[in-house]
């Protein structure tokens, strides 16, 4: 396996100090942070944090120290304990916010003032600090105390009205991809008000809605302000079929299931065609079906075509099948539906260098992650750790950054404080 | 002096067709860069006559709803780059430029001869930000396609849907519109960080499946890590019992029903005893079946068939807001309708902004998901195309009168 990163010059935010508060709606923006190079220092009250317990865990142990949500979202992380909650824990914020350049934090609107720890309150001691909030509707506004688990976020955008099976609920998206939005928003808008700063402007108070990031979705909305036409779920599964009665288009090969876009925009059925004859199934081709909006609109025929495709499908395996579609100089859209363990052991994502080996030093393991989404060769975007055990760079922080002493470390333990 | 946005002076070429490319260069534009589309009269992006259209414009390459709101606070250029001329014109932009985004297939910047070599050559700091769907190498380079087509492989479409039927799709392209363009905005901000610091460029490679993989949350790691295969959950969540989709009353339009739905989700015995109160059932809060999480969990099949008899005669805003007021997690399922028209949570924070397009009219765009208090964003409408071409030739390249007639009659403008 070849590696992105054979030197090890620092991450693109490497000069970043940042204090992490934020809770499974935000905490994908600090790890995609703290994986882009920033010092990310995630803080947990002293009885752990609460996304500690979100399995599955290592081993199926429910160990604090084992959850995988934990390890995936804070990966490249230093941690640190803090009751924000007591005074004593509250001067020490304050001391760390005039060490660092941003605070990310999820909490329902009006706590951290309620703590006197708000913007106001924290901007009084560092006039440059960006303070990024992410919660599901925004800090003001009617809904803004509401909850908003992904589900409500994908709920209240717009997407979700229009997707699933017809004879079913709407369906949400898997794989919390409204938090997914709200994090990945929240980033691109605390890098623009990092910018601010840099080109002399001040620190400030970025108020990220999910529901709005998860609202950027599509054609829908700016297609209703010209139709007012309100999308349905139309189609069985919206994988590209390009609209009309759908050809069929997931398929069962030998190892699995291959997506394939037979009327998708773009795709010549003469070259599905030939693809078919270079296999020896050219005779059974009806060159009526080259007519895609006839064949849509012809039950039997569209049968007898769809048999034909699970014939040939049949004979090869998902990735066969993909690599025979494409190395042909007139492609046809075969697509392999992959799942985790294609993913982990897919060609492409070796060869590329996608995978971060991350060392687990005290399980005596290097467990392998899905490094970062984009590449960036001149400041390498990686995983440089693992996530934080609990209170793992207590004496690092609180002495590099606040010169406190051991003993006055011990006293803060003592009382609870971290 | 403080600037008023953050990318004020930073400029950049936006050589993006349909989705992924311009909304990269779209959130550039939102933090004040001067994003610049290069654009082709003859080979114009497909994207400009996405429906709808704006009626009674029949032909217009500037009236599609969904293209102008991936292009708000925009400027366009047509330049043919198919010509040595045009692609000249591109390199002397290229050297007053900080960021060119594409989105074209692997190679196609190369046979243009824009490739990052000579992107370089031109300016050394430049930032160049490549979409495609598998990456710019390895073995299945070949394999394009747009964002959903990514997603099977990936291991997304796998997880989406029922355990017993077929995949679901996204109801709209939204790794085009979402995932891939805001995971490369993220790298070029973070890249303009990095630029600002060392003078340094980069050819950032964004590969739209690996982009799509880091959205499909903790799945690779339960594989990598624990040996096991997440499999298709019906929209259930490990972390909340019960959730799901629960029918209310239809809405009349006319002469049909619009359906309308609730989300529900329950994440602690706390929420579990408000809701069989709400609900009237308040023994179901002592029911030994649903007493504990793991109860719940194992007999969420049951609860959903009470919930389902609570909501269905009730509308969907109702149970909304009497669960919400209650600290109970609930969400109208939402049409574009209710998020244009009805949210007023969306109307409070001024979410959705107006612009006058010089066609199309009165329009609708997305705003940005954050407000940003001290850099506050504003919205311009779409360009229409080549409409900044006198600022581009004349202003920025300095070309006389006579050289940009000359550029229109042998065509490298247009």
């Amino acid at each position: 396996m070849t590696t992105r990163h054979a030197a090890e010059p620092q991450g693109a935010l490497a000069d970043l100090k940042v204090l992490d508060m934020a809770g499974p709606i935000g905490v994908y923006c600090t790890k995609l942070l703290a994986d882009l190079g920033a010092d990310v220092i995630r803080i947990e009250p002293p009885s752990g944090d609460p996304m500690r317990k979100l399995g599955p865990f290592y081993e199926d142990d429910p160990n604090p120290d084992k959850s995988l949500y934990w390890w995936h979202y804070n990966t490249s992380k230093r941690g640190i304990t803090l009751d924000l909650e007591k005074a004593q824990g509250q001067a020490l914020f304050k001391r760390l916010v005039q060490k660092i350049d941003l605070v990310v934090e999820s909490f329902e609107p009006g706590y951290l003032d309620r703590l006197g720890l708000g913007y106001e309150a924290l901007r009084a001691l560092n006039h440059r600090l960006i303070l990024t909030s992410i919660t599901p509707f925004g800090q003001t506004g009617p809904f803004a105390h509401w909850k908003g688990p992904d589900i409500v976020g994908q709920a209240k955008s717009g997407l979700m009205y229009a997707q699933g099976y017809p004879d079913r609920a709407p369906y949400p998206l898997a794989s919390e991809n409204a938090y997914w939005a709200a994090g990945c928003l929240a980033a691109n808008g605390t890098m623009l008000a990092v910018h601010f700063r840099e080109a002399g402007g001040e620190g400030q108070h970025i108020d990220v809605s999910m529901q709005a990031a998860m609202a950027i979705g599509g054609t829908a909305m700016p297609s209703f302000d010209i139709t007012h036409e309100v999308p349905l779920r139309a189609q069985p599964a919206p994988l590209m079929t390009g609209g009309g009665p759908p050809v069929r288009s997931i398929y069962p090969c030998k190892d699995g299931f291959v997506m394939f876009s037979a009327a998708a925009p773009g795709t010549q059925v003469d070259w599905v065609r030939d693809l078919l004859a270079e296999h020896g199934l050219g005779e059974e081709f009806d060159p009526r079906w080259l007519d895609i909006a006839w064949l849509r609109n012809n039950p039997p025929e569209r049968l007898k075509f769809e048999d034909l495709m699970l014939r040939f499908f049949a004979r090869f395996n998902k990735w066969e099948l993909m690599d025979l579609a494409f190395k042909r100089k007139n492609r046809v859209f075969i697509y392999s539906i992959d799942n985790a363990k294609d993913v982990a052991n897919s060609p492409q994502l070796q060869a590329r260098g996608f995978f971060n080996d991350v060392p687990h030093p005290e399980l005596g393991k290097t467990i392998r992650y899905p490094g970062p989404p984009a590449a960036l060769p001149a400041s390498p975007a990686r995983i440089s750790r693992r996530a934080p055990r609990m209170g793992e760079h207590n004496h690092e922080v609180y002495g590099e950054i606040l010169g406190l002493t051991t003993e006055e470390m011990r006293r803060l333990q003592r009382d609870g404080v971290i | 002096m403080a600037p008023k946005l953050p990318l004020e002076g930073t400029r950049v070429l936006d050589f993006g067709w349909q989705a992924a490319g311009p909304l990269c260069a779209r959130m550039l534009a939102w933090g004040g860069a001067e994003v610049i589309r290069i654009e082709s009269m003859v080979h114009h992006d497909r994207f400009r006559l996405s429906p709808a259209l704006v009626p009674g414009h029949e032909g217009s390459v500037n009236v599609s709803g969904p293209s102008n709101n991936l292009a708000t606070n925009k400027l366009s250029a047509s330049i043919n780059i198919q010509q040595p001329k045009g692609v000249e014109m591109v390199l002397r932009l290229v050297e007053m430029s900080a960021v060119v985004v594409e989105n074209y297939s692997t190679g196609v910047m190369d046979r243009l001869g824009l490739g990052y070599p000579v992107l370089k050559q031109r300016n050394p700091s430049i930032i160049l930000v490549s979409h495609t769907l598998m990456g710019q190498n390895g073995p299945w380079e070949r394999v394009a396609g747009h964002g959903p087509s990514a997603a099977a492989p990936a291991g997304w479409t796998g997880l989406s849907g029922y355990p017993d039927r077929d995949p679901i799709g996204p109801a709209g392209a939204f790794m085009d519109f979402n995932i891939n363009p805001h995971h490369s905005s993220l790298a070029v901000l973070a890249a303009l960080h990095h630029r600002r610091k060392t003078g340094e460029g980069q050819h950032i490679d964004l590969s739209q499946y690996e982009s799509i993989v880091g959205a499909t949350g903790t799945a690779v790691l339960e594989y990598t890590a624990l040996g096991r295969v997440r499999e298709r959950a019906g929209g259930r969540s490990p972390y909340a019992a019960p959730q799901g989709v629960y029918p209310c009353v239809p809405l009349v339009v006319g002469d049909r029903e619009e359906e309308r739905w609730v989300v529900i989700s329950v994440a602690t015995d706390e929420e579990w005893r408000m809701l069989c109160h709400i609900i009237d059932q308040p023994a179901l809060a002592n029911d030994s079946r649903f007493a504990t999480f793991d109860s719940r969990k194992r007999n969420e099949e049951a609860i959903d068939e009470i919930i389902v008899a609570w909501t269905s005669d009730k509308v969907a805003e109702a149970v909304e807001l009497r669960l919400q007021s209650a600290g109970v997690a609930a969400g109208v399922v939402e049409t574009v309708k209710d998020l244009l028209t009805t949210d007023p949570q969306l109307a409070a924070r001024d979410h959705y902004r107006k612009t006058v397009h010089a066609e199309a009219g009165e329009r609708t765009n997305d705003g940005p998901p954050f407000i940003l208090p001290a850099s506050p964003i504003t919205l311009r409408a779409a360009p229409i195309l080549g409409e900044h071409n006198e600022y581009v030739f004349a202003k920025l390249l300095g070309m006389t009168e006579e050289e940009i007639n000359q550029g229109y009659a042998d065509g490298s403008i247009g």
